[in-house]
């Protein structure tokens, strides 16, 4: 491998931000082209070899003087066989430009194509990783518990593919660190206010609550910023006035109409989420209507009803069935919204011409539900990660996206990043908008 | 050595090209067909550690990244590039059984040893160096909250207001404790039911003074509830409680989706084992002053079951419009997810 040598090839291109006049002169110097070579080179689009034989060394440090000069240079290996040993040549081929020229539109083929989504993490794999995390954690008296975290998610993104591509985490724990000690931090002295002067500790809270439309914001953008799909990121642009409506007074507006309100309140938060969503510069569009919402409501209300008569009709038969009535409900009915508010979100948004399609389904959903609560019960919780990926892995297997378009031409965008503190005050105090 | 498979993103767009990665003299150089991308020293990329089998990650300074599955080829480049004894240190830990054994060894006594112990020792420390002001403060405040709409006014005659109060005095004086203010309340939420407010103060409410049959029955219940108070119980359960909860936020950082059940449970059960604690010492405490004082203990075991006869029947009528003689039994899970110790265990303890 070290015995193969490389070719400086220059195709023309002045990087940006440089002098033209000082690259040309930089080139004229260095190498034997002259300037009329040059301009030949530059108007028909051709390749100059500057140099070749060139050792990775030497290749690396002349890229790295023309580049200091403004000119940019590309690399390419000598082909095999006995070195060529006239200096110079000019190539007539124009230059293959490798790089990519990304463009905007989407081209693909004219046949819809569906890209499926696949959750390949293994329980056993995944536990292993928990419990050192865990063990890290609990040594480190917390500490280590951003980079446990980051541990975590990497597993979780990286396993979960679209077509034959894994989705990436890139925060760092660093960021989260400081986050986190803050939400503890307002944790702590919550909990001690809550203890030495209850009403104060519960104004505290009041206060910090109102804070939270806020930080489930910073932590939806947080989040978008540092997941990446073929390395473009996603981001989250929504705005906090907007966020206080959604998580706040439609919420609030919900409870004072008796519930009337909050499937409203939902529609909103869904459209909020997606809508502000992008993949790299390519915005998610929501097309999901307020009146999906109150069907689902609806639908939800009647199947409570019915399992709450038939468990009591039961009941005059068997006592215990009575009992079990209400917490069946709560379960049952739970488990339908869970599944109508992850289809409806996914169903009601596109990206560009892709739209998603998830047909998760309520009884499938329960059966793996059920099986991991009594699985986490019997095991004091050391069946947890089997559950997160057994959960995972059906919603992966549920979720499609199909259109025109294939998923080679989104443009990634410049980003600012965003502070970690908003995302962790969500999940300290539990608010996150969860999926 | 051969070069490492993969694929190339350039940061600004989503188009994918296969390229590889290879070693040349201390260098990385990346490929694409015969087009070489880049030429970089191992400290100007930045490569994510090993984690299972998920893919590699190679970023370049410019925002460019090159993606790879095959993970042993990536750590025999950083074998010879950049070769430290930690790289990878995290998966040689995740990949060895008896690692996870003994990982899972020590995290599941540190966590059985932290909530059995460590955490009730620290709590009974810092309950008996609080100062009275403050419990007095809590205490103040705990009332007032809870006046109002869940206490109002008792209703009981002030004669046997008094004639309770006095045969309580006799009692706590002659058991050479601390004399607590004790506080008759109507209550319909709380129906038959008497707490203890640390430092110094006991509520009974009006429901569970007409429950009792005897006097001896409401002595036995004031014993039990001084038990509560002689022991701090309720300051000591607030800062086991609070610290747990801050304990699992710390390690798990967050708790919401299914680790509402994963870890959500073993909390709950964890607190609801303290208070059961709590309530078996406050038994025996009321065991020990019933005896010194001759009375005998049947009295409170007789209260105990007609309160939990009464519950069980409130709930019944409650679920299935039945009325009822004899309550069902619990099943034994249920005991878990109770604040108080089973019924028939603390009525054996005082039949005795």
């Amino acid at each position: 491998m070290s015995d193969k040598t490389y070719r400086l090839l220059f195709w023309g291109e002045i990087l940006e931000g440089f002098d033209e006049k000082r690259a040309w002169n930089e080139l004229t110097r260095s190498t034997k082209i002259t300037p009329e070579r040059l301009n030949a080179i530059r108007e028909r689009g051709k390749t100059a070899v500057l140099f070749k034989g060139l050792s990775v060394r030497q290749a690396f440090e002349l890229q790295e003087k023309f580049a200091a000069a403004g000119v940019k240079t590309h690399l390419k290996e000598d082909p095999e066989g006995p070195p060529d040993l006239s200096p110079l040549a000019e190539e007539d081929a124009p230059p293959p430009r490798v790089p990519v020229s990304a463009t905007a539109k989407p081209s693909g083929s004219l046949h819809p194509q569906e890209h499926s989504f696949n959750f390949t993490g293994e329980g056993g794999e995944y536990f292993r990783i928990w419990i050192v995390n865990l063990l890290l954690t609990i040594l480190t008296l917390g500490i280590y518990g951003p980079w446990a975290k980051v541990r975590n998610k990497r597993y979780l993104y990286g396993n979960s593919f679209l077509d034959d591509i894994s989705f990436q985490y890139l925060a760092k724990p660093l960021q989260l660190l400081k986050g986190r000690l803050i939400a503890l931090g307002l944790f702590a002295v919550f909990l001690t206010l809550q203890f030495i002067h209850p009403i104060i500790g519960s104004a505290f809270m009041f206060l910090l609550m109102l804070g939270m439309p806020w930080a489930i914001n910073r932590s939806l953008a947080f989040n978008a910023r540092n997941s990446a799909y073929r390395n473009v990121r996603f981001d989250f642009r929504g705005r906090t006035g907007e966020a206080y409506w959604v998580f706040l007074v439609w919420p609030v507006l919900g409870s004072l109409s008796f519930g009337l309100a909050w499937p409203y309140a939902f529609y909103k938060q869904q459209r909020f989420y997606a809508a502000n969503s992008y993949f790299g510069t390519t915005p998610f569009e929501f097309n999901g209507e307020a009146l999906s919402y109150y069907k689902i409501a609806g639908l939800g209300i009647l199947l409570a009803i019915a399992i709450l008569v038939v468990s009591s009709l039961l009941g005059n038969l068997f006592l215990p069935l009575a009992f079990i009535g209400p917490f069946l409900t709560f379960v049952l009915v739970g488990a339908f919204f869970t599944v109508q508010m992850s289809n409806q979100l996914f169903n009601s948004t596109n990206l560009a011409d892709l739209y998603f399609s998830s047909t998760l389904e309520t009884p499938a959903y329960l059966g793996i539900y059920a099986v991991n609560t009594l699985l986490i019960v019997l095991t004091l919780g050391l069946y947890y990660p089997w559950a997160k990926i057994r959960l995972m892995k059906y919603r992966a297997s549920c979720l499609s996206l199909a259109g025109l378009s294939n998923l080679d031409h989104f443009l990634a965008g410049v980003q600012k990043q965003v502070g970690a503190t908003g995302q962790e005050i969500a999940e300290v105090f539990d608010v996150e908008f969860g999926l | 050595m051969t070069a490492v498979q993969g694929q190339y993103y350039d940061g600004a767009s989503s188009r994918r090209i296969e390229a590889s990665l290879a070693l040349a003299d201390h260098r990385l150089v990346l490929k694409a067909g015969d087009d070489i991308l880049s030429i970089v020293r191992a400290d100007e990329v930045e490569i994510s550690p090993r984690l299972g089998d998920t893919v590699r990650r190679i970023e370049f300074a410019s925002g460019a990244a090159f993606e790879t599955a095959d993970n042993d080829g990536i750590d025999r480049l950083l074998a010879v590039l950049a070769p430290s004894p930690l790289a990878g240190l995290l998966h040689r830990l995740e990949s060895s059984y008896p690692n996870i054994l003994l990982s899972l060894l020590l995290v599941v006594a540190f966590v059985w040893w932290f909530a059995a112990y460590a955490l009730p020792w620290s709590a009974e420390r810092i309950a008996y160096r609080l100062p009275r002001e403050v419990m007095g403060q809590i205490n103040r405040q705990s009332l007032s909250l809870m006046e109002g709409d869940w206490l109002k006014p008792s209703r009981l005659p002030d004669e046997r207001q008094k004639e309770l109060l006095q045969g309580f005095e006799a009692l706590i004086t002659a058991s050479g404790l601390e004399r607590p203010r004790i506080l008759f309340r109507d209550s319909e939420i709380l129906g038959a039911n008497a707490f203890a407010l640390p430092p110094d103060t006991l509520v009974f409410t009006d429901a569970l003074v007409k429950l009792a049959q005897r006097d001896e029955e409401l002595s036995g219940i004031l014993l039990h509830e001084m038990g509560h108070l002689e022991a701090r119980h309720g300051i000591r359960q607030a800062i086991q409680n609070s610290a747990l909860t801050l304990a699992s936020l710390l390690v798990f950082g967050d708790i919401s989706s299914i680790a509402d059940v994963g870890i959500g449970l073993p909390l709950v059960l964890t607190k609801l084992g303290y208070s059961r604690g709590f309530e078996r010492e406050a038994d025996s405490f009321a065991l020990a002053h019933l005896h010194r004082h001759k009375i005998p203990a049947r009295h409170f075991a007789d209260i105990l079951l007609r309160l939990e006869q009464q519950s069980l029947c409130e709930q019944g009528k409650k679920d299935a419009g039945k009325a009822c003689d004899k309550p069902a039994a619990t099943p034994a899970l249920f005991h878990y997810l109770s604040t108080h110790p089973d019924t028939r265990e603390r009525v054996a303890a005082f039949q005795q």
